[in-house]
């Protein structure tokens, strides 16, 4: 269902000569109505009416692509049909969510929010910033996604079997992060950069030590598809100068093995203004020029494996900045100025950059930089001896493309589209002749944008979703705090048509991705009854039909309970106070669809049972009484008397 | 004035505040300063007329009377406000040789420029159902 082509143009014609012409020769719709008298009665015009049809999927149809919205500041991941915009599903990642049992007792959700802690504590929200879908050979290949934490640099994957996160991991060394989460060709690693440079030991060091103390990183997450899992002891991080790395990309193609991160503040600037010192946004943006980074990871990485130089710092492998100079792992670009995207081509041939306050794209050269890199030119070094790549030398174009310039994303037809912050616009623009095309409006204050596979080797382009910051007069007001709007935009025509306006009323979204729906292969129950979804294998303490029991070890007690419609088995459970408490529960459900949920009254506990998960919950009975449990899913008729009681003995 | 050339107005806007990517050349630290504040009160000075033109174009659009434009009508105002303040500030500076301040001042109106010329955009934006 592309928009062109998704319902032939004579059937859009003819809908749309019905819509103009007029009641008598209008058909009429089950209600009556007809088409052309709906559009009237709504003040609809042509465009409107196309928009309309490009983006209906009617009842049982399915949408062709599928977008991952971060969820800004809900912690979550946003799952929505495009072109429908339907929200399909938000995941919960760093934040508890309830209905899917998230962080309500649920002994593998527990588990995973535990990897989450922060110096020991529960950081029970996320801001959410860049989704990465797991990718073979520079292609989305629907396996995994990851997503990150920026407030308290943590990254997370989530498998796309089942839709869930299966770790967590807090980064120790950054304070914040941006450059992340996002992905190396065959997903080897998941690259997360820092944004404001801390001290990496975690220590405390003044701010008038900035330039002697305070470091940026990059870590590569090593990812290991058996397990599904990132593999902390095979990661290792490279430390950067104490500028604010930004949002990062990793070279494909010609590229590969590359990673580029683009950066502000390298001014160094620190702020102060309580004192009559510089703020920050003057400060951090003094200079005409900032750095984008230019990493050799494949290196870095044979660097790690051989562990020349390489510290330990708060148990994480980090190649220092005199070692990453020594062995050429890190150079700097100049690129104008306070920039924000890095986006590599679909060819893997030039780097995008933009800066906020510039109103061009800086477009690089990778062979430009690699001979640079092997001519030594360099117009000099920072002042922690990076190389800097001289300018001239290894730009390839700059494009005037308009006001506060953010992020660029392809389409397979030579075109990137990029947002205009400032302007509240999406431009685009030729990546053969380096030309601007056109530009279209969006409702207000476009941050990132998302191109279907659109920062991919093969983009499909066809639909973009521009993610505005503000809505201010585009929905129902809601009170002083506005939902941010998606719009999405049809760019296979010419003009672009702006298609929909979708509110998200839930977090501040920045990043999505889309990826053609076909290449996702999700279960649609559990592979077999008794299956973990925590550890994606059969659990050995799952029960089956039969095999119910309550168990009485000291003070523990084990109970062994099945869920189907509509009753647990036991429905009664006897413990006392201060009994520590086991419920292994297993849905011995294999219908699509036949959800249960465990809630325990006055115990904080809510578990999602889906067809053939086996969960665990674990707490102390630690107040007296009697407390009903029961399904929380409308599972069926008798969804009420599924129902049991836990009796806790004073 | 269309959006087109509202639009073309607000990117001549960037041009002429001097923001292609060129270097500063190295001289003397005196010399350097002053050369950084005269830049950056030049680069207000130029960005205050097209902010204010940008602006009065959105008036000439109605976005005064219009329900929401005008919002962002005085918001642009109250950033105007701002960014004259601080450029006087920054002309003060460089007056009395101060040329770390004046530069300092004379970037932070020009970042309430910015912010005012958003705003203009905003509001004629609505205004005109663009």
């Amino acid at each position: 269902m592309k928009p062109k082509g998704m319902i032939s143009g004579v059937v859009v014609f003819a809908v749309v000569a019905l819509a103009i012409a007029g009641p008598q020769s209008c058909a009429r719709g089950p209600a009556g109505t007809s088409v052309g008298d709906l559009a009237r009665e709504r003040g609809l015009s042509e465009a409107d009416i196309t928009a309309a049809l490009k983006t209906y999927v009617p009842t049982g149809q399915m949408d062709e692509y599928v977008m991952f919205s971060s969820g800004g500041h809900s912690g979550q991941v946003f799952v929505i049909g495009v072109p429908s915009m339907r929200l399909l599903k938000s995941i919960a990642v760093f934040t508890p969510e309830p209905w899917q049992g998230y962080g309500y007792g649920a002994g593998g959700t527990m588990e995973t929010l535990e990897g989450g802690l922060v110096n020991g504590k529960e950081v029970l929200w996320g801001d959410t910033h860049h989704p990465a879908i797991s990718e073979t050979d520079g292609d989305y290949d629907g396996e995994f996604l990851f997503i990150d934490d920026k407030a308290n640099a943590r990254v997370a994957v989530i498998s796309l079997k089942d839709f869930e996160t299966k770790q967590m991991l807090t980064n120790p060394l950054m304070g914040s992060d941006h450059g992340a989460t996002f992905v190396t060709p065959n997903t080897e690693y998941v690259i997360q950069s820092s944004q404001y440079a801390v001290p990496l030991d975690g220590s405390y060091a003044d701010i008038s030590e900035y330039q002697e103390r305070y470091r940026g990183a990059v870590t590569f997450w090593k990812f290991d598809r058996g397990a599904g899992r990132i593999d902390p002891a095979r990661s290792f991080t490279l430390e950067l100068p104490p500028y604010w790395q930004d949002l990062a990309d990793a070279g494909k193609g010609p590229s590969m093995g590359w990673a580029f991160l683009g950066s502000f503040n390298s001014e160094m600037a620190t702020g102060g203004v309580e004192s009559g010192n510089v703020p920050f946004e003057a400060g951090a943006s003094a200079n005409d020029m900032d750095y984008l980074h230019v990493i050799n990871w494949q290196a870095a990485e044979r660097i790690y494996q051989s562990g020349a130089g390489v510290q330990q710092i708060q148990g994480m492998s980090v190649i220092p900045l005199d070692v990453s100079i020594r062995e050429g792992l890190l150079y700097l670009v100049p690129e104008p100025k306070s920039p924000h995207g890095a986006d590599v081509t679909p060819d893997g041939r030039f780097i995008v950059t933009a800066g906020k306050l510039d109103q061009h794209a800086s477009i690089f050269s990778f062979e430009k930089i690699q001979n640079a890199i092997a001519s030594e030119t360099f117009s000099s070094r920072d002042v922690f001896g990076v190389p800097i790549l001289d300018f001239d030398a290894v730009l390839e174009a700059q494009v005037l493309l308009g006001l506060g310039p953010l992020h660029t994303q392809f389409d397979g037809r030579g075109h990137a589209y990029t947002s205009l912050f400032i302007e509240s616009a999406v431009v685009k623009w030729s990546i053969e002749d380096w030309t601007v095309k056109e530009k279209i409006g969006v409702h207000y204050n476009i941050g990132h944008l998302a191109a279907a596979e659109g920062d991919t080797r093969s983009p499909d382009g066809n639909y973009l979703v521009a993610l505005n910051k503000w809505s201010i007069d585009r929905f129902q007001p809601v009170g002083p705090l506005h939902p941010q709007n998606f719009q999405l935009i049809d760019v296979t025509v010419e003009p672009m048509q702006l298609l929909y306006d979708m509110p998200i009323g839930v977090g501040e979204p920045h990043y999505a991705q889309i990826i053609k729906a076909d290449k996702l292969d999700p279960w649609l129950v559990y592979p077999e009854v008794g299956f973990s979804p925590h550890n994606m294998a059969a659990d050995p303490n799952s029960v089956a039909s039969g095999e119910e029991r309550i168990e009485r070890s000291g003070n523990t007690v084990d109970v062994h309970m099945t869920a189907i419609r509509s009753h647990f088995n036991p429905e009664h459970i006897k413990v006392r106070l201060g009994d520590r408490v086991r419920i292994h529960v297993t849905s011995l459900e294999s219908a699509r669809d036949a959800t249960h949920g465990f809630a325990i009254d006055k115990y904080n506990i809510n578990v999602s049972l889906e067809p053939g998960e086996s969960e665990v919950v674990e707490f102390v009975a630690d107040r007296a009484g009697v407390y009903p449990f029961y399904c929380s899913e409308f599972c069926s008729a008798l969804h009420l008397e599924m129902v049991g009681y836990l009796f806790v003995e004073p | 004035m269309s959006i087109k050339q509202l639009t073309l107005s607000v990117a001549a806007l960037a041009v002429l505040g001097g923001l292609a990517a060129t270097g500063v050349p190295a001289q003397q630290e005196q010399d350097e300063d002053k050369a950084k504040a005269e830049n950056w009160i030049t680069q207000a000075d130029s960005t205050k007329a097209l902010v204010e033109s940008v602006l009065a174009s959105a008036v000439e659009a109605g976005a005064e009377e219009h329900a929401v434009a005008k919002d962002q009508v005085n918001d642009a105002r109250h950033w105007l406000g701002e960014a004259e303040r601080a450029l006087a500030a920054a002309k003060e500076a460089m007056a009395a040789e101060d040329y770390q301040r004046a530069a300092n001042m004379g970037n932070m109106a020009w970042q309430y420029y910015v912010k005012a010329g958003t705003a203009a955009v905003l509001a004629s934006k609505i205004a005109t159902g663009g």
